[in-house]
């Protein structure tokens, strides 16, 4: 596959959304490219990369960024990486429930103050990644290849 | 002294090498220390070491690299920091080869490098940290069913200047020109004795050969992509001067590479082999550098910095 850089204005609704969303300020990505794989995936990168996965056949990139084709949905990687930075949309859960949600599973959060759509699970400080918060559910959604248990946290 | 099967032919071969064949052998049977690296995209060394510690693992840092540890404890895979790719468990010498590129990048942070056989990723996401995300990281591997460890390892570790391409780095084609090389070739695999105790089990010189063959083949082809005055750095985890010392000295014959002398501070480092079977090796080989088991009590390395001449230089 090759990438393509997104157009101006996708960029900008896209950094809206993690503003509005999640309070991530822009220059949080400062100096990074945003590249789609025609699919609707879009992967954020330095510059020099993001030549590259344009000129040339790759069979992978770094980072998934976001699902952005209509659904809005930010991945798990990219809230790791910068949603230390973020001051709301984010579920804090305890001990149990982070076990849990790291060995991929769905979990409760009855008390919260998000409204529905996607948050960010944050455990004691560490932004474990991404899940779709509804009715006071939130599916887990952790690539499963990310998914591990984890003993000590 | 238990000697767990170590064919006939293999410790004749490394008797006549190795310093003490003895200790060397037993080394073999011995279980390799548990290491990791502290990914530093996503982490900061001391905040992990002391979220380690309230979990009780101890972990000692090793005096030629801030980011490397050993540890006693078998449960860093069971971590928080595991989860979050805060840590990535890797063998100490692995660790090597990437760490050869530092004054590099120093003196030239957004270079382009391509890593020739880079599944799965461990040294690629070494060297995507110690370019702090910058520059541009060409990961290739052959091995199209390696690829999804590299992706995963990549997307983890929280690597954005790495992009990943499937080529036999022998016939890949392209008109780029790299700063530097890692080639981290396939290889008999020898040092990896203590981690993996099949390697003996169907261990043969005739692959020994055959490698070695295939090794000259995409060294040569590496070198051509390197750009005058750039760095390419070779590397095996095997003991067999066919693939080590041999390669290197294949590749001196051929073209007009310098080998650069290998420092690592706080690492003992061990001399090249000077000839095998009828071959003396050029004068020059012996800048490489190689790792036995029994000295450090890690697993087997071989290393070596090959220059490209300026043109007009030579
Ligand atoms: C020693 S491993 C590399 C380990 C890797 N550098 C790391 O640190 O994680 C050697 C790799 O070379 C790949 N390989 C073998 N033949 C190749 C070829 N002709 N071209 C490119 N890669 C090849 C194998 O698939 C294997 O993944």
């Amino acid at each position: 596959m090759k990438l393509a850089p997104i157009r101006p204005k996708e960029a900008e609704a896209m950094l809206e959304f993690m503003e509005n969303r999640f309070g991530i300020p822009r220059n949080a990505f400062e100096g990074l490219e945003f590249m789609d794989n025609g699919k609707g995936k879009i992967f954020a990168m330095n510059e020099r990369n993001a030549v590259f996965c344009n000129r040339n056949n790759i069979m992978s990139a770094s980072l998934p960024f976001m699902r952005f084709d209509g659904a809005t949905k930010p991945t798990s990687m990219m809230i790791q990486m910068f949603g230390a930075r973020a001051t709301k949309g984010i579920v804090h859960v305890d001990r149990n429930k982070a076990k849990d949600y790291m060995a991929g599973f769905d979990i409760m959060a009855k008390e919260n103050a998000c409204s529905d759509g996607y948050v960010i699970i944050k455990y004691n400080g560490f932004p474990l990644g991404c899940g779709l918060l509804r009715n006071g559910d939130i599916k887990n959604q952790l690539p499963k290849a990310k998914r591990m248990p984890v003993e000590l946290i | 002294m238990v000697h767990f099967n170590i064919p006939q032919r293999f410790r004749e071969r490394y008797a006549a090498i190795v310093d003490d064949p003895e200790a060397f052998f037993a080394s073999l049977s011995r279980p390799l220390p548990k290491a990791f690296r502290v990914n530093t995209l996503k982490a900061d060394v001391d905040k992990v070491l002391e979220r380690l510690q309230g979990y009780g693992i101890e972990a000692m840092n090793v005096a030629w690299s801030d980011d490397a540890f050993v540890t006693p404890s078998d449960k860093t895979g069971a971590t928080l920091e595991h989860f979050m790719g805060h840590i990535y468990i890797q063998e100490l010498v692995s660790m090597l080869p990437p760490l050869m590129l530092k004054e590099e990048i120093k003196a030239n942070p957004d270079m382009t490098v391509l890593d020739a056989c880079a599944a799965p990723g461990s040294k690629t996401t070494q060297l995507s940290a110690l370019m702090k995300n910058r520059g541009l990281i060409v990961a290739n591997d052959a091995a199209f069913n390696r690829l999804k460890i590299i992706k995963h390892n990549l997307e983890k570790l929280g690597c954005m200047n790495v992009a990943v391409v499937n080529h036999d780095i022998r016939f890949f084609k392209t008109d780029m020109q790299f700063d530097c090389i890692l080639l981290d070739a396939p290889c008999s695999s020898e040092g990896t004795i203590r981690k993996n105790r099949e390697v003996l089990s169907r261990w043969n010189e005739k692959e020994i050969i055959s490698t070695s063959g295939l090794q000259k083949h995409m060294i040569t082809r590496c070198y051509e992509m390197l750009r005058p005055g750039g760095l390419m750095v070779y590397s095996t985890c095997t003991f067999a001067p066919e693939e080590n010392e041999g390669v290197v000295d294949y590749l001196l014959s051929k073209s007009d590479c310098k080998l650069e002398r290998i420092e690592v501070k706080g690492l003992k480092l061990s001399g090249t082999v000077k000839a095998w079977k009828d071959r003396t090796f050029a004068s020059d080989v012996a800048k490489a550098a190689r790792v036995w088991p029994h000295h450090s009590d890690t697993g087997g390395f071989f290393v070596a910095k090959i220059r490209k001449p300026k043109e007009g230089m030579s």
